[in-house]
């Protein structure tokens, strides 16, 4: 008998037919569709006159007040965020990919003949028209800041944008071929970003070189060339992605996405450390130590060696109350020390974090609720106790000695209230009563979860700008939020 | 019977309108091994999830030595030794570094002798050094296994114990609740395997259809 030979379909096709099924199950009619389109633009358009309205103001404000130092701090502002945006980039760009199918594309789909590469490009041009569009988007703030003209301005946001599909387009080139350019790139820019924060930090801000408007279009136009050609490269690069590839970073996507949906970023947390010990197989296992609680703090030594990143980040921030002091912010510089104190603690937080959400591990330790928690508190505690007291310099302009001293313990105390909220919250309730939304019926705690670890910050930061009478208060309400949070009530 | 060292009386579980266990009474004496059977859904997870303190039940309680079963206690964490289904580990710490943690935590003062000697008995020193997330299904339930191994401990309480186990290390396991039996500790076992029932346990409990002491 002849063997019947059927042709591979195209990857077209094969999306089209996919468009179809997922059309055939639509649930939503065209006027809902519009009705959702016209609220979305209606958000969109109010947030963004808000936001430019903030914007302009402080734009203003700046124009009217800022001199000597805080200019050239103000000047080095679009520097220091465009290097940032890159970095973010980048970083992201490796987390997730760039270049990623879903684990039922990459399953059913990727296994078959159909062109690999044709498969894959829709969502490389996603990812590319994402990258630029976000990296504009935050642009925007530190070009209107930095005091450029409409046309400095619109070189810059440009320039900006390339930058950031030139860095996603390294990262997926990176990923395809297995090399570690993105990675020596992300280090690279690391460092950039950190020499020019120490300038800003050092009244050196003016060592920043001025760029004439013709030089700027030049390296707009130079790096948009750039951009154009990683992405083509890149592009052509996919047909030849492994599944294996692919892989690595299938799975965290939808975690995220899924953790991002309930608007739970402690899951979030979870999936990403679970993710980055996930990678390493074997590690040098290190045994001994003391008995009973101080074990836990022991181990976490151990963690703090094993995995310093966040350490050494959050040593590399303590330049950036230094740049908000040399920019003028006077005692708003203690809302820039905790509130960094907050971004950069959770992250040394993994063994707290660990057992706060798995009941079965302290079940397995004789320890109260209290003393686990406490014990998993004293090496992050101390990491953001000695981040505040490298601040002092920078509120000894406005305060005595003495009491720089006991506002920067007050700050570590802010920190680590603010941190230990973010890090023990609990996920959304989806058991209880759910409130009623247009989106559906949603979880009473899931809007409040945002808001987690910035409210204690909130209430904690704020009455330190108001002397001692302020820190004192600031500091009892840490203590006390610190108390609760790992009592047995709290649980 | 010699006097129980583990007493549960009177525990019932509902969910909705569904009773799960209806006034469940059981009675564990140091040195004993009583073994709960049942089909699935029985509530023999839920009994020993009520015991521990991991589920509320609606009515009853449970005493160890006397003392009201609050697993919130560091006392009774002490005395109790638990292996659920619900295997959770550090990410970041190795196999020999998780069981190191356990028995320090525990003051266990002979911490580095203990744990060698159980991993080697269930058989993890060849990956003692790698993370738990690159461990098969049944090198995690090893690992689970031996946390309850290398701390001092009154009450062993285990959930289907045997699950994910190759033929050696049912062996292994029954030889090792054997000792924990000889040793003087009490044992509270959930299985489906009726031979390890058999070869360890002392009493058995009934769940569901056909409930009963035997």
């Amino acid at each position: 008998m002849a063997e019947s030979v059927h042709e591979v379909p195209t990857a077209r096709e094969v999306r089209a037919e996919i468009r179809d099924w997922r059309r055939g199950r639509a649930e939503l009619r065209w006027g809902e569709v519009l009705s959702d389109g016209y609220i979305a633009l209606f958000c969109i358009v109010m947030i963004g006159a808000m936001g430019g309205n903030v914007v302009l103001t402080l734009r203003r404000l700046a124009d009217d007040s800022c001199t000597g130092s805080c200019t050239e701090v103000r000047a080095a502002t679009p520097w220091l965020v465009a290097l940032a945006v890159a970095l973010l980039a980048l970083g992201l760009a490796r987390l997730l990919g760039p270049v990623f199918s879903p684990p039922a594309a990459n399953a059913w789909l990727l296994s078959s003949p159909v062109d690999r590469g044709a498969l894959l490009r829709p969502g490389w041009a996603r990812t590319s028209a994402l990258a630029v569009a976000l990296a504009v988007l935050v642009l925007l703030a530190p070009a209107a800041l930095g005091g450029f003209s409409l046309t400095e301005g619109g070189v810059f946001l440009v320039a900006g944008g390339a930058t950031a599909l030139a860095c996603v387009g390294i990262a997926a080139l990176s990923q395809v071929h297995e090399s570690r350019v993105a990675r020596w790139l992300t280090w690279l820019v690391a460092a950039a970003l950190w020499l020019l924060l120490s300038l800003s930090a050092t009244q050196g801000a003016g060592a920043v070189p001025e760029v004439s408007l013709a030089t700027g279009v030049a390296v707009a136009v130079l790096l948009v060339a750039v951009a154009a050609a990683l992405f083509w490269r890149a592009r052509a690069a996919m047909a030849g992605v492994s599944r294996r590839v692919l892989g690595y970073t299938a799975h965290l996507s939808p975690s995220l996405s899924g953790a991002l949906s309930s608007v739970d970023l402690g899951l979030m947390y979870d999936v990403l450390l679970a993710r980055r010990w996930g990678r390493g197989a074997r590690v040098r296992p290190r045994t001994g130590g003391p008995l009973g609680w101080p074990a836990l703090v022991h181990r976490d030594l151990i963690r703090a060696a094993r995995s310093p990143q966040p350490f050494v980040l959050l040593a590399a921030l303590v330049l950036v109350p230094y740049a908000a002091a040399e920019a003028g912010a006077g005692r708003a510089v203690v809302l820039v020390t905790t509130l960094l104190g907050l971004l950069g603690g959770p992250a040394m937080c993994s063994g707290l974090r660990v057992v706060v959400r798995t009941q079965s591990l302290a079940r397995m330790l004789p320890l109260r609720r209290q003393t686990l928690l406490l014990a998993h508190l004293a090496v992050p505690g101390s990491a953001l106790l000695l981040f505040s007291l490298a601040t002092i310099p920078t509120l000894l302009p406005t305060h005595p000695s003495t009491e720089a001293a006991n506002l920067a313990i007050a700050c570590a105390l802010s920190s680590v209230a603010a941190t230990t909220r973010w890090v023990t919250g609990k996920p959304p309730n989806y058991a209880a009563p759910m409130v009623s939304t247009p989106a559906g019926g949603v979880p009473t705690g899931v809007f409040g979860s945002l808001a987690r670890g910035f409210d204690v910050w909130a209430f904690t930061a704020l009455p330190m700008m108001f002397g001692t009478g302020g820190m004192m208060l600031s500091s009892v309400i840490s203590i006390g939020v610190i108390s609760y949070l790992v009592s047995d009530s709290a649980a | 019977m010699a006097d129980a060292l583990l007493t549960v009386r009177g525990i019932t579980r509902r969910f909705g309108d569904r009773t799960i266990l209806s006034g469940v009474d059981l009675d564990v004496a140091a040195g004993e091994a009583v073994g709960v059977v049942g089909p699935n859904g029985s509530g023999k997870s839920t009994l020993l999830r009520c015991i521990v303190g991991a589920d509320e039940a609606d009515d009853g309680e449970a005493t160890l030595a006397g003392r009201v079963l609050d697993e919130k206690l560091p006392e009774i964490r002490r005395d109790l030794a638990v292996v659920m289904d619900d295997l959770d580990f550090f990410p970041d710490l190795s196999v020999v570094e998780h069981l190191d943690l356990v028995a320090r935590a525990h003051a266990q003062p002979d911490a580095e002798e203990v744990v060698n000697v159980v991993i080697g008995e269930v058989g993890l020193m060849e990956v003692s050094g790698q993370l738990p997330s690159t461990l098969s299904s049944g090198q995690r339930r090893r690992l689970a296994l031996a946390s309850a191994f290398v701390r001092p401990r009154r009450l062993l309480v285990l959930d289907e114990p045997e699950a994910r186990l190759d033929v050696d290390g049912v062996a292994w396991l029954g030889s090792k609740l054997l000792a924990e039996k000889a040793a003087g500790r009490a044992v509270l076992l959930v299985s489906h395997d009726p031979a390890l029932v058999e070869r360890v346990c002392d009493r058995v409990v009934r769940l569901g259809p056909d409930a009963g002491d035997g």
